[in-house]
């Protein structure tokens, strides 16, 4: 059976838990993370009716709905959502990540707890709207509006530095987003102002309906590259990042991790892409050479670091890189490994970071010094996180593997000198994450402060059991994920391959729309 | 002539209810003052409903030509209503608790009211500049109504005194226009200037100088030296009333003399607004990141919103100039919010203004904190708030018309923006109290009623914008 508005529900409903625990009376406080926590988890199973009802050979969206919004004289603005195989897992992943966010902040946040969980919900619903979105507008306000949230987790409840590292984080990707709003406006006053519509304009915009001229479309391609740039985060727009993950409470570093850097990646594949195929093509050796800086320095950097969390934060822009360079290598393998990639990636570093934060609820310090030789005290522990660690450096049979080997294997397609250096940034990988382990784990327990940590318990296990199960799954049976990305990843090769083609035949300088002249 | 008099209704009720709280006030005993204010609002109610029928699709022109009721001047009336309204109730509790509590104060605000609808409703260069003078006038005085504290009178004489040389550059400019086309009506200007064969030298100077005597009163850059210090300096209720009445009303007077009188001269004006507008957005913005005192910064804001609005004006066209009313229309709801909060939290004599004084205010006064973060969150331009969908139509309409690069400096000029409404989240919800700070006293349950109507409307308008968006559609004047 089908659920109608079935995306409408999946979104809106965290926003409407968040309303009912604004409702609630003081001191309601556990109550509130019960009703969070079986809300966010309801959401999640009512969302896995998506990945049962997914029509696996289309590669068109579905679940579609569609209403007018905003309808003025000069304004056609639609609440149009759908999915494709790119986003299917995207928006899974989100449902599944924030019942587990809540949990693990059960114990750890005291103060102003409710804030708190509505924050946590509306960012779910905001990192829902991103995905689901197909109106360009919409699509820009799940963007912006999810920033709000996220600034306040990270300036209210976050570590020493949390007001600068929010701030940061907010000026950053605002820069980016209302350059990529001005380029959404200009797309659709060039699209003769009817639509908003993304797959409208891109199909107006593939069919030559409608026709940029290269400075256009490279202006425009610029505008929403950056903003997507600073949210992935790409080599040299990263640097928020590593505050904005230290400062955040361990929920915040997950959600962060785990699905607002994809949102940046996302947009690469569904919008970037298909709008402006023809400078993505030309821009594509720029970008991956920053792709490829950011594998090696992400890498390079994460090796140093002293600290736990600042080391997996860099191992983010290394894993990120990775995925951009899958996008631009252009073939089947480079995009699918992509966004497998971005699933694995938010799996994995989420659970790294859930790790960090049960050490750091333990012991308040997250200095890798000051540990050592845990292994012996917390076997439990030691053992999940380094299943974790392993699926990070894409060991075969954990889901790290399924993701890197296709980006690499598409990357060599397409360029020899980009595969290498990426294949390098992998042994750099595993050399920074297996050192931290072993200067973590192994060895003998020194620091007498350690010996009275106490392994993780029942509600601890329940955070990671499910994650090591889909990352067993992923990394074992991989089809039924790969086979739902397919065709949608096809239709974007198809317009690269179409616009790879026009290109050569025609190489003509292409005309301006008549009718939007620039003045000044 | 009967007709006539119908359709000034609303200007007669709102003058005779100036005048009879002038002569009821020796006769109010000094505690039942806020009846005063009870009678303001009322006249704005009054007026506001007898305008209501005199919507209709075409424009009458009274009083030989110089006065017109048209959807803009009706829309603009509507606006200046509520915004007395609004600076009328929130004054109330205020004059008590700084014991300026005297009835010339709403006769004062009614004066000015009356003066902003003439204004907009004027189509004759010299109505339009008595209009000005009745408003000026009377905020001259409104500025510097806590007459014990120095810095209001500074911010009146400051006021009065730059004030009048702008009257000097309005005037002069406007015998400048006379001199050259020889009629003040905005129409046979138009199109005695057009036999003429259009543009003139001294229609040209004659127009600049009218430019730079409104941007003295809309406050543009580099005419605003003295907004900061005038803002700071007035009673809360007033600097509330003059960031958005004055301005709107000088914006919707000035866009009635490009778009009627001097349409000729289009290209002119609108390169000379194009520098001023990016001048005004980026100086507004810089300048508020350096601001400590809250006031002080919202009044730099208003200069930074100023310029956005002058974006629509620039494009000169229908787009364009309906984008500005749908942003007046939210830059009132968010600023009036905004002031509201601020004048409950300050305490007696501005005790409470400084960014510092805003530590754990989530804590202390949540409600106000929440209402003022959403007035700041509109303000900066965040989605599913009015200030989005204000600032999207106004820069859309830029770019529509060709204006990208002014549509990215726009842009780019509200990320500083974001930096210093934020900071002021930063300050409410992210630093620790310590114990000792004092709670301020709790907001009185009329201005509670306006912060909830007005924090409604701001996300009413970033929701379901379309019917304000097709009003403003409807209220705009058509480009020349």
């Amino acid at each position: 059976m089908e659920i109608g508005h079935i995306l409408s529900w999946v979104t809106y409903l965290p926003a409407l838990i968040a309303a009912v625990i604004i409702l609630m009376p003081r001191g309601f406080d556990k109550a509130a993370k019960w009703v969070a926590l079986l809300g966010s988890s309801a959401i999640f199973i009512l969302s896995l009716h998506l990945v049962t009802h997914f029509d696996a050979s289309r590669g068109s969206m579905q679940f579609e709905e569609s209403c007018e919004w905003i309808k003025t004289a000069a304004f056609a603005i639609s609440h149009h959502m759908g999915i494709d195989g790119i986003s299917l897992f995207l928006v899974i992943l989100t449902t599944f990540l924030t019942p587990l966010a809540i949990l693990c902040s059960w114990q750890s946040i005291n103060k102003r707890v409710k804030s708190y969980l509505v924050c946590l919900l509306t960012l779910e619903t905001g990192m829902i709207g991103v995905f689901c979105a197909l109106d360009l507008v919409l699509f820009y306000i799940f963007w912006e509006v999810m920033l709000i949230p996220m600034y306040f987790l990270i300036g209210v409840w976050g570590g020493e530095r949390r007001i600068y590292a929010a701030v940061k984080f907010i000026l950053y990707t605002m820069v980016g987003s209302l350059l990529m709003l001005v380029a959404i406006i200009y797309l659709y006053f060039a699209h003769g102002g009817t639509s908003f519509d993304l797959i409208e304009i891109t199909r107006s915009l593939s069919s030559g309906a409608v026709l940029l001229s290269s400075r256009e479309e490279f202006w425009l391609f610029m505008a929403f590259l950056l903003a997507f740039a600073i949210k992935v985060p790409m080599f040299p727009f990263h640097t928020w990042l590593p505050d904005a993950h230290v400062e955040a409470p361990t929920a915040g570093s997950v959600i962060l991790a785990g699905v607002l850097l994809k949102m940046g990646t996302y947009g690469l594949l569904r919008f970037c892409l298909p709008l402006f195929p023809g400078t993505a093509i030309d821009a594509a050796p720029y970008i991956s050479v920053l792709a490829v800086i950011g594998i090696i320095y992400g890498a390079l950097v994460a090796m140093v670091q002293p600290d736990l969390k600042k080391l997996v934060a860099y191992s983010s822009v290394s894993h990120m890189g990775l995925v951009v360079l899958g996008i631009f290598a252009f073939n089947m393998q480079g995009m699918q490994g992509a966004t497998v990639q971005m699933l694995n990636h938010g799996l994995s570093t989420g659970a790294l970071f859930l790790l960090v934060g049960m050490i750091y609820d333990r012991r308040h310090t997250r200095k890798i010094a000051d540990f050592g030789g845990l292994a012996h005290i917390s076997p439990v522990y030691a053992a999940a996180f380094l299943v974790v660690t392993l699926s990070s450096i894409g060991l075969p049979g954990l889901n790290g593997f399924v993701g890197e080997v296709l980006v690499l294997m598409g990357s060599f397609a397409s360029s020899k000198v980009f595969g290498s250096l990426a294949a390098l940034g992998m042994i750099l990988g595993a050399v920074y994450m297996l050192w931290m382990y072993q200067r973590v784990f192994l060895g003998k327990l020194e620091n007498p402060d350690n010996s009275a940590i106490k392994d993780i318990g029942i509600r601890e296990k329940l955070i990671l059991l499910p994650i090591v199960l889909v990352m067993l799954w992923i990394g074992v049976y991989s089809g039924p994920f790969l086979s739902r990305m397919e065709a949608s990843i096809q239709q974007v090769q198809d317009r690269i391959d179409d616009a790879r083609t026009s290109e050569e035949i025609y190489r003509v300088e292409r005309f301006r729309t008549p009718d939007l002249q620039v003045n000044k | 002539m009967g007709n006539d008099l119908i359709l000034l209704i609303p200007q007669f009720v709102l003058v005779i209810a100036a005048m009879a709280l002038m002569l009821l006030e020796p006769f109010t005993p000094a505690a039942h003052k806020s009846r005063m204010a009870r009678i303001a609002v009322l006249a704005a109610a009054v007026a506001a409903f007898s305008l209501g029928s005199q919507w209709s699709d075409q424009s009458r022109t009274i009083l030989n030509g110089m006065f017109v009721v048209d959807n803009f001047s009706i829309f603009f009336q509507w606006l200046f209503l509520v915004i007395l309204g609004v600076s009328a109730i929130i004054s109330m509790k205020f004059n008590e608790r700084e014991d300026i509590n005297r009835g010339e104060y709403y006769s004062l605000l009614l004066f000015a009211t009356s003066g902003m609808c003439l204004m907009v409703a004027s189509t004759d260069l010299i109505l339009t500049f008595i209009g000005i003078e009745i408003l000026s006038i009377a905020t001259y005085v409104l500025a510097g109504f806590k007459r014990n504290d120095i810095r209001s009178n500074e911010s009146s004489l400051k006021y009065f005194l730059l004030g009048s040389f702008a009257t000097a550059f309005l005037l002069y400019g406007i015998a400048l226009i006379y001199g050259s086309t020889g009629s003040t009506n905005y129409q046979t200007i138009r199109e005695l200037a057009s036999m003429q064969g259009g543009f003139q030298n001294t229609t040209f100077i004659g127009m600049g100088l009218l430019l730079v005597g409104f941007g003295f009163k809309i406050a543009l850059v580099p005419f605003h030296s003295w907004a900061p210090d005038v803002y700071e300096g007035a009673p809360t209720p007033v600097t509330a009333f003059m960031t958005v009445g004055p301005k709107a009303a000088g914006f919707a007077a000035l866009i009635r003399i490009l778009v009627e009188a001097v349409p000729f001269l289009a290209d002119e004006w609108s390169s000379i607004l194009w520098a001023l507008s990016i001048l005004t957005m980026i100086l507004g913005n810089v300048v508020a990141v350096l601001q400590t005192n809250v006031k002080r910064m919202l009044a730099y804001s208003a200069i930074a919103h100023a310029g956005y609005i002058l974006v629509g004006i620039v494009t000169n066209s229908d787009s364009g100039f309906s984008a500005v009313l749908f942003y007046l229309v939210i830059y009132m709801i968010m600023n009036l919010i905004a002031f509201s909060v601020i004048l409950s939290i300050s305490g007696t004599g501005d005790a409470r203004v400084h960014l510092n004084d805003y530590v754990g205010m989530a804590r202390k006064a949540p409600f106000a904190a929440a209402a003022l973060s959403i007035s700041l969150v509109s303000l900066a331009g965040i989605p599913l708030t009015g200030g989005f969908i204000g600032k999207f139509y106004l820069f859309s309409a830029a770019i529509r018309n060709g204006y990208i690069g002014l549509a990215v400096i726009g842009v780019l000029s509200s990320v500083v923006s974001v930096f210093y409404y934020f900071r002021l989240l930063v300050y409410m919800y992210m630093k620790e109290p310590d114990e000792t700070a004092e709670v301020p006293e709790p907001v009185s349950w009329l201005v509670q009623v306006v912060i909830v109507m007005g924090i409604i409307g701001i996300l009413w308008l970033g929701i379901f914008p379309d019917h304000i968006l097709t009003l403003a559609d409807y209220s705009i004047l058509a480009p020349k």
